[in-house]
């Protein structure tokens, strides 16, 4: 009756990797069964990849009815209070002859009210096990790696020689009960001389504390450190001072563990293990002057490695610098541009007339002075309006130079203050703020929100993407202002606790031009969080984590924000740039490719039999697209129509999807006669972190048998591997974009800028100097 | 025999505020005898954690047995829960006092198949087999 169910590892693995549970539940499964599905060797190395966690993990054992579940469940109880991941692992015997087995722990554990942040899988036990069920090393390696904090294991209860478990866990709990056994019943008992903590539990029967002097006098061993407890699970007794005992086991036998995740369950792998700040804070973090957050142990890794990474960015490559000098060049061009837009301007100046700041910061191409907040709106704003210039594409799409709003509005305010009131500045900002500065902040910005989006989709929660603008602005901009590690804690926490506005306004039928200033709102807002903590405003250490009102639980839905490579300059690098076609960017390659083959095909129309376009998934999944366009939106996201205009015409401009272009029938006619084909290479590698490509070929076939070569164009112009070629491109954009605001000489002296690596010295007051009128 | 293969997993769950258990129980250990692995959720669960268990224990089935009339209410809250968690490859079998009429419409909404009173333990687990999602 239900399908077979999807067993697909390499599927499972990412969806684990990603955090989720249904994955994990499964292969648990499939760990018992290794063989089913791959190579038993992929899987172990699968899982030998996913333990390397912080995970403790904590293993109770003891006899038949001496009330392991109950204790389990009352520590669950006390750590689910403190907003512990936990993942549970109960063991029960499975039936030699049918193999069958009645598991009963969970319903001990979990009572009738169950936290979602507790998961707990029941196995099975075979005899000859020794009481923990067969590959539960493995499967303990897959609930470490998915990055609960606590995880314990309760074994069959089969009492005696029962040592196995050992060797799995951290700490090891024995559990007894009062009036077990005599004096001597201690004497042979294996698991005493293993355990760390002995309970007595059921301590409010008679005989607890009869029994608890018993096993510590049997315990008073040289060299022997063992904590004995009395507890009493259904009352509750005694479960604050195991849960101590257990951490003090802990700490003596590693150092603890910084948790490889973000919300407890199952976020950052690999990399974001490598950049956690599991050594000694660095010398800033320590006086925490302001109050809050700070970088102390309590706060979020996240949080405390975007500022560890903003106040001490490693060395950014060259190729990084002179890309964000592009992407400077390009946002001011699509800025300038968009100031002949009156919907835009309309936006744009004081909050309200006369709200205007004297010597404060300009808004390039007009004659504003405003306060660094409403000058990152007005920015920003003029950078998005056209969405013209450079995108990045992952799980979560967006413009990280929609950054620049904040960025420069905070360099040219900072500048211009010094030349207004020197005296008032701290020792720390004496120095002017640089091109370069600009710039390093840039690169800061776009990988922080570059490498949110590589994974986490908002999109998906109906959140729109601008949230992490708002995020990477106010990070770097609160280092700007010359803010403290734990300065930027509490503004980015801040930052995170906005939550995000929803995309409503990018889809039908409510699209419209929120879409365009959205951004500008984001980085503005970033300005102010950054403001505010610099006043000495107070941060939340761990606004993404807490339980139920923290970001993760509200926002993602439980689900932690997942970062899996260290923060440092790959955004920056590989930032795509619009340089060719005015068309959804996955269509790109297939626009270029067309273009070469319209000579040979412009005059054969009526003879061709089929088109064949192959492409990558995203494409087939966002602009495949058959039957009627409704309007130009609509017709720049279909493949079909873009590759038919690119054919007729040779080239793609903005006219073209207008309804008087759309009216052409040879349009449709092409369109009717195209095969559109997913290619499995180009799927893999647009997600290929090396190459990024974003593929397609087309190939025309004539009814005479004969056909065009096919032509495949696998980066397009303004990829990483094309910066080269894109570059006069580039370059003639922002002299055409700035020729609507300003005269020839004026264009040549700041093309010459962008091209100059000595222009980073200059101050950035001076650089803005030459982008606002007479 | 055991075998490699993970036997047939079910949680068995009584939901909401109904604490009549005998019959699941029966139901529980006959299934274990019969090879299953089977999970009991205990009495006075929320639909929520029984779909959240059926989810954690990777369960092929979920077996709930209610017998104090609120199965319009509940099974189709279940049933909501286990396809919003994507669960729905798992079997939903409904024990306990279910009126014909009610049975079409649920069965409708996605009830696999009911077994009310008198029902032996060897026809759950002939059903159970013959409709298992992966060959055993």
């Amino acid at each position: 009756m239900p399908p077979r169910r999807d067993d697909n590892l390499q599927e499972l693995w990412k969806r684990y990797r990603h955090g989720d549970r249904r994955a994990l539940s499964r292969l648990l499964t499939l760990a018992r069964e290794p063989g089913r599905g791959a190579p038993v060797s992929a899987f172990d190395a699968q899982v030998a990849g996913a333990a390397r966690s912080g995970s403790r993990v904590v293993a109770f054992t003891g006899s038949a009815g001496v009330g392991k579940s109950s204790l389990l469940g009352a520590l669950c109880q006390l750590l689910d209070r403190r907003g512990k991941s936990i993942g549970v692992l109960a063991c029960d015997p499975e039936s030699p002859v049918t193999g069958g087995a009645l598991l009963g722990d969970r319903c001990r554990i979990a009572g009738t009210e169950l936290s979602e942040r507790i998961f707990i899988r029941s196995l099975s036990a075979r005899t000859g096990q020794q009481g923990i069920a067969e590959h539960l090393d493995a499967q303990l390696d897959l609930m470490r790696g998915f990055g609960f904090e606590v995880v314990l294991v309760e074994t069959v209860g089969i009492g005696q020689g029962d040592t196995a478990v050992r060797n799995l866990a951290d700490v090891l709990v024995l559990v007894l009960q009062p009036q077990t056994g005599d004096e001597l019943q201690w004497e042979k008992a294996g698991l005493l001389e293993v355990a760390d903590v002995v309970v007595i539990n059921k301590g409010d029967l008679p005989g607890g504390d009869r029994t608890v002097a018993d096993v510590t006098q049997q315990l008073r061993l040289p060299g022997r450190d063992v904590a004995v407890l009395k507890t009493s699970a259904v009352r509750g007794e005694g479960i604050v001072e195991l849960w101590e005992a257990i951490e003090k086991k802990c700490a003596a036998a590693h150092t603890p563990p910084a948790p490889a995740v973000f919300g407890g369950r199952g976020a950052g792998r690999e990399g974001a293990r490598s950049h956690s700040p599991g050594g000694p804070p660095h010398p800033d973090t320590l006086p925490a002057k302001t109050p809050g957050a700070g970088t102390g142990p309590m706060t979020d890794p996240l949080l405390a490695d975007i500022a560890h990474y903003v106040s001490q960015p490693p060395e950014f490559s060259n190729e990084a610098y002179d890309t964000a000098r592009l992407c400077l060049m390009d946002s001011l061009g699509c800025a300038l541009l968009a100031l002949n837009y009156p919907d835009c301007t309309k936006l744009l100046g004081p909050v309200v007339p006369g709200a205007t700041l004297s010597l404060g910061a300009r808004v390039p191409g007009t004659t504003y002075e405003l306060d660094p907040v409403q000058a990152a709106f007005n920015i920003g704003c003029l950078i998005r309006w056209l969405d013209y210039n450079d995108t990045w594409l992952a799980a979560e799409w967006g413009h990280p130079s929609d950054n620049f709003g904040g960025i420069l509005a905070v360099a040219d305010y900072l500048c211009r203050l010094q030349l207004a009131e020197p005296s008032t500045l701290n020792a720390a900002l004496t120095a002017s703020v640089t091109v370069r500065d600009v710039l390093t902040a840039a690169i800061q910005a776009y990988e922080i929100q570059g490498v949110l989006a590589l994974e986490n989709a908002f999109n998906r929660v109906g959140l729109d993407h601008v949230l992490l603008v708002r995020i990477a602005t106010t990070a770097v901009v609160t280092r700007l202002l010359g803010g403290s590690q734990p300065q930027i804690v509490n503004a980015v926490s801040n930052a995170f606790l906005d939550g995000g506005a929803l995309r409503t306004y990018r889809h039908a039928p409510n699209t419209g031009s929120r879409k365009s200033w959205a951004a500008g709102d984001a980085t503005r807002r970033g300005v102010q969080h950054a403001l505010w903590a610099m006043a000495g405003e107070m941060g939340y250490p761990t606004a993404l984590t807490a339980p139920r009102w923290g970001f993760q639980d509200v926002v993602l839905g439980g689900k932690p924000l997942v970062v899996n490579r260290p923060l440092g300059c790959y955004v920056m690098e590989h930032v795509l740039f619009k340089v060719s076609y005015p068309a959804e960017f996955h269509a790109q390659t297939a626009a270029e490719a067309v273009v070469a083959l319209h000579p040979q095909v412009i005059g054969r129309l009526d003879d061709i039999d089929h088109i064949v376009i192959e492409t990558h998934e995203s494409a087939m999944r966002i602009i495949n697209k058959t039957g009627p366009l409704n309007n130009p939106a609509d017709r720049d996201h279909c493949l079909q129509y873009i590759t038919a205009v690119a054919l007729l015409h040779g080239t793609v401009t903005s006219d073209m999807y207008e309804a008087e272009a759309a009216a052409d029938p040879r349009i449709d006619r092409l369109r009717d006669r195209m095969r559109v084909v997913e290619e499995p290479r180009y799927s893999r590698e647009y997600l290929d972190p090396d190459k990024r490509s974003i593929a397609n070929a087309v190939q025309v076939f004539f009814t005479d048998g004969s056909s065009t070569p096919r032509i495949e164009v696998e980066f397009p112009l303004g990829h990483r591997r094309r910066r080269a070629e894109a570059l006069p491109f580039l370059r003639e954009k922002f002299r055409a974009n700035a020729a609507t605001r300003f005269d020839v000489e004026r264009i040549r002296e700041l093309v010459m800028l962008f091209d100059d690596p000595d222009c980073d010295k200059m101050p950035i007051d001076r650089f803005i100097d030459l982008l606002v009128p007479e | 025999m055991a075998t490699d293969r993970t036997p047939q997993r079910i949680v068995l769950a009584k939901v909401g505020l109904d604490g009549h258990d005998r019959g699941i129980k029966v139901v529980a250990r006959g299934l274990r005898d019969a090879g299953f692995h089977v999970i009991y959720s205990g009495l006075w669960q929320s639909p929520d954690a029984v779909v959240q268990a059926v989810q954690d224990e990777d369960a092929d089935w979920l077996g709930v047995s209610i017998l104090n009339g609120a199965h319009n209410t509940l099974v189709p809250l279940l049933i909501d829960g286990l396809h919003q968690r994507g669960l729905d490859h798992v079997g939903l079998i409904v024990g306990g006092i279910i009126p014909k009429a009610d049975q079409a419409v649920l069965q409708q909404q996605g009830v696999a198949a009911f077994f009310g009173p008198g029902t032996s333990i060897d026809t759950i687990v002939d059903y159970l087999n013959r409709h298992a999602a992966t060959p055993r």
